[in-house]
């Protein structure tokens, strides 16, 4: 090359530099906006091979916060169990029309192997993926509040986009007065969310719980996500609250998909009424 | 010891770095370190413009593909550096200079001048990295804020390691 005339040079290594940077620029447009396609599967899954890796290194240091989490939720879900068998009693000895539920939640547990908190955009990794029934748009929920929706799946892993992702909005609702908002990330720390579009005439004091709910089909109802700090923010003729969360996304391990039965019907009924409405 | 051989080891010994260390060290939203940037400042003062991108892709493309994160974020703004670190390697050297030296260092600068270089070429990184992360203007001092103290902790991080592992001794 240093045969060339300088200019020359100048040139190749300028259309050296675009050609580089090109490819970097549509590998950042591609990837944020989430898109499935044949390379990022087959970088993926290379990925995830290592992350797997190196996650089982990592994972050690959170062995005890975990453990102390799982063994709070199996007090709270053999507290739930004996009410529902109570309530089965209840129901079963009057029985006279069975009203069997066809269509429900139901959860398959996963372990996280990938994971951040501190980007604009978080995503996580989960170890679980089509073979093991998880589809795209099914929502994730932990020990302590939601975590995400699933957005892509491959067949032994699947990407969540995080609660903790400026571009995701979710539903949530006061658990008090049940009335819903809109549920996002501000970017800025990793424990504090904002519930917009909540009515002025709603009364809200801090410390009111915010809890999921199933208009989305995503997440079964009342998932406690987390507590209105003070200071609410009048925008327009809403209200603005800020949100603390219960889940501490640094030390998450171990979440769970919820897969709802009856989603594919009640999209279809969705759809159709929005196809009337036009 | 022979050059590429010299190159490729840094690579590793760099690229290792970053992954096992300073990508899970999570110092909060508002400090990223990202030392290994250095690797592209070490390379001698008359090293082809060309290859000194190629080297900086293939860092930045390793970086992203192992990493996490937007995939592609650390190489756009590796690149933009290798691109730009003679045009400022000119700019802190004083004219004629810059044909006598080897590889840039505190020896054959002078700690301003290699400060004011490292400060240069990290600057460049940051804006490309930064802005290409969020993509708007939406947070604009966020991101600026982001962008600062990335910034300080980085030049001090690679100054520290230059004359930690780097630097010749007289």
């Amino acid at each position: 090359m240093s045969g060339l005339p300088p200019l020359l040079r100048k040139l190749l290594v300028l259309l050296l530099f675009l050609a580089l940077q090109s490819v970097a620029v549509v590998l950042v447009v591609n990837n944020s906006y989430f898109q499935q396609n044949a390379i990022m599967r087959v970088v993926r899954s290379w990925q995830t091979k290592w992350w797997e890796k190196t996650s089982s290194w990592t994972a050690f240091t959170n062995l005890r916060k975990t453990n102390n989490d799982l063994f709070l939720e199996n007090t709270r879900l053999r507290a739930e169990l004996a009410r529902l068998s109570e309530l089965e009693l209840f129901l079963t000895a009057q029985d006279s029309l069975r009203m069997a539920p066809t269509d429900s939640f139901s959860f398959i547990p996963a372990r996280v192997i990938r994971n951040s908190v501190n980007r604009q955009r978080n995503t996580l990794i989960i170890d679980k993926g089509s073979a093991d029934g998880i589809s795209p748009d099914m929502g994730v929920i932990s020990a302590r509040g939601i975590v995400g929706v699933v957005s892509h799946v491959s067949e032994h892993y699947a990407m969540i986009i995080s609660l903790l992702n400026t571009e995701q909005r979710f539903t949530a609702e006061l658990k008090k007065t049940g009335t819903f908002g809109t549920l996002r990330w501000n970017g800025i720390h990793y424990r504090k969310v904002t519930l917009s579009e909540i009515p002025l005439h709603i009364e809200v004091n801090p410390g009111d719980t915010v809890v999921s709910n199933d208009f989305s089909l995503v997440f079964p109802r009342s998932v406690p996500i987390g507590l209105v700090l003070s200071g609410s923010l009048k925008q327009g003729s809403f209200l603005e609250l800020d949100v603390e969360l219960f889940s501490d996304f640094k030390t998450l391990r171990y979440v769970n998909v919820v897969s709802f039965s009856g989603a594919d019907d009640l999209r279809k009924v969705t759809d159709m009424d929005m196809e009337e409405a036009l | 010891m022979n050059d590429n051989l010299k190159y490729v080891l840094r690579f590793l010994f760099f690229l290792a770095f970053q992954l096992l260390l300073f990508q899970n060290l999570n110092l909060g939203t508002y400090l990223a370190p990202m030392p290994y940037i250095l690797f592209l400042l070490l390379f001698p003062c008359t090293y082809p413009t060309a290859l000194l991108m190629l080297w900086a892709f293939a860092f930045g493309l390793t970086l992203d593909v192992l990493g996490t994160g937007i995939l592609g974020l650390h190489t756009a703004s590796f690149v933009v550096t290798g691109a730009l670190r003679s045009t400022i390697l000119k700019t802190v050297t004083v004219k004629g200079d810059l044909d006598n030296l080897m590889v840039p260092g505190f020896n054959q600068l002078g700690f301003g001048r290699y400060s004011f270089f490292v400060m240069f070429c990290v600057i460049a990184h940051h804006l490309v990295f930064f802005t290409l992360e969020s993509l708007s203007f939406f947070l604009f001092w966020h991101t600026f804020a982001r962008f600062v103290c990335s910034l300080l902790l980085n030049v001090f991080l690679i100054l520290l390691f230059k004359i930690t592992f780097f630097e010749r001794r007289r």
